[in-house]
């Protein structure tokens, strides 16, 4: 982690956070609010969501293009949601996710229904997934990010991490069957 | 964000329906400046975020600033301020310095590392060698000697007479008085602590733990400065081995709830286990904090040890 760590320290990559910053508060204070419905605590979830990119600022390439856009999207995601957790009392890890569980490749089926018949079928379950499963699944998947840095982005362990992967894509599976059993698959 | 790991179609095709779904809720968020209009950020956000913005370049900078002018700038401009001084006290006469100036004798003694004598009153005439340029550079060594003592202000938040102590002889090393005399040992929710106030004469290390109770993540660096208390003066005592570049500008984040150990080695110093007290220097994200301690004193390690 700590390799992600170098901090801002060039003029270059101060200047890349600033702009950063000017491009995205409103939309990043718009997305947390969307999640929070509080205009005070989406700041707080914006603020966060920047301290964390101070440490990720080398996942960001051109600062105007989608896939900031999308990447910040995420981070703040993640940090709305975290707030809402301690705004509900709630610990950072649920009782299920306390008790680890190792993933069983025997009963993790979900590959077999990831096809391209079932696009628009997980498109819908995707959009469906509790947020806190879905930032796993963006940051590992669509960020390309390694568990240790969903780690240090979320603020749990990389153990923590990876039990909630697996625990979103359990999830998501039961909902892809589910959703074939209805309609036929 | 490089494509690091696609490992199977399946990972691609579940990145692809992840990318549209992101779309669609993206295509719900209006522009930038329409949500500019309907939320004006509140000043306390405005301020944190400044401080942020601000605070990403000072902690590097300052500990840069230290370092380098400790153990590099500080020797050149100790070098040219010593013949600086030597012919201006051959155009001038010694009646006109002024009483400071034996600091600047003492650094440049420790500065040359010539004796390990104490300072002279006043040192014989080295004449000759008092070249013009010399003093045509006057102004610039004195700034930049200038630059180098408050260079390890780094912040400006020194007292402004550390320019006026001198450094102290301590265990045959010169030290300079610490950047900082008054810190605190906490700041907000922000906490130093060592492992005992006490601490054994033969401990090889120290441990001092961070504490993040803040509702957001901190930063500070790994390496810490240890500093001494001479006479109510805090001074910087310096590592007999100085850390790679790697160790000393790495930085540790801190989640907040936790709470990180991190180890100093003290067999890396030279230390007076009476001294008054000793301080472990940690440099935050727009903060320094200190933890004290003390070695157990010779009458304690006695009672101890009787049945």
């Amino acid at each position: 982690m700590l390799l992600y760590l170098s901090m801002l320290d060039t003029q270059a990559e101060k200047e890349k956070f600033t702009e950063i910053y000017e491009q995205y508060q409103h939309f990043c204070w718009y997305v947390a609010n969307r999640i929070l419905s509080d205009h005070h605590l989406a700041e707080d979830a914006v603020q966060n969501a920047f301290l964390a990119l101070t440490r990720h600022l080398d996942k960001v390439g051109e600062v105007d293009t989608p896939r900031t856009r999308k990447f910040l999207m995420t981070i703040v995601k993640s940090k709305a949601i975290d707030l809402l957790r301690k705004e509900k009392g709630e610990p950072a890890l649920s009782a299920d996710e306390l008790e680890y569980d190792l993933p069983d490749e025997k009963t993790d089926l979900l590959a077999d229904y990831i096809t391209r018949e079932n696009y628009n079928r997980l498109v819908s379950c995707v959009l469906e997934l509790d947020e806190r499963y879905r930032v796993v699944f963006e940051y590992k998947y669509l960020h390309q990010l390694s568990d240790q840095e969903i780690a240090d982005l979320l603020g749990v362990s990389a153990k923590a991490v990876n039990v909630r992967y697996f625990r979103a894509r359990r999830k998501l599976q039961e909902m892809i069957q589910r959703e074939v059993a209805s309609h036929g698959r | 964000m490089e494509d690091k790991r696609m490992e199977s179609p399946q990972d691609q095709l579940l990145a692809e329906v992840l990318d549209a779904c992101m779309e669609e809720q993206l295509s719900f968020v209006p522009p930038e400046r329409e949500i500019g209009r309907m939320h004006k950020f509140s000043p306390e956000f405005r301020q944190r975020m400044e401080e942020i913005l601000r605070s990403q370049k000072a902690p590097s900078g300052k500990k840069m600033e230290k370092r380098e002018f400790i153990y590099g700038f500080n020797k050149l401009a100790a070098c040219v301020l010593m013949l600086l001084i030597v012919g201006g006290m051959g155009y001038l006469g010694m009646h006109l310095l002024p009483s400071g100036s034996k600091n600047y004798e003492e650094e440049m003694s420790s500065g040359q590392m010539i004796e390990e004598t104490a300072p002279t009153e006043a040192p014989a005439a080295e004449d000759g060698q008092k070249q013009e340029s010399g003093m045509e550079m006057d102004n610039e060594a004195i700034s930049a000697e200038q630059d180098t003592r408050t260079g390890q202000n780094a912040g400006s938040e020194a007292s402004g007479e550390e320019g006026q102590i001198p450094d102290v002889l301590f265990m045959g090393q010169y030290l300079e008085a610490a950047p900082r005399q008054e810190l605190p040992a906490e700041s907000g929710m922000v906490k130093t602590l060592v492992n005992s106030p006490m601490i054994a004469r033969d401990a090889q290390e120290l441990l001092v733990t961070i504490g993040n109770m803040e509702e957001y993540p901190i930063r500070y660096y790994a390496d810490m400065d240890l500093e001494v208390q001479i006479d109510d003066i805090w001074y910087l005592v310096k590592p007999l081995q100085e850390p790679a570049e790697e160790d000393r500008n790495r930085i540790v984040s801190l989640d907040p709830g936790m709470a990180q150990d991190e180890t100093i080695d003290l067999t890396n110093y030279t230390l007076d286990y009476d001294a008054q007290a000793y301080r472990v220097v940690t440099y935050l994200d727009g903060m320094t904090l200190c933890a004290q301690f003390q070695f157990e004193t010779e009458e304690l390690f006695g009672e101890e040890e009787e049945p």
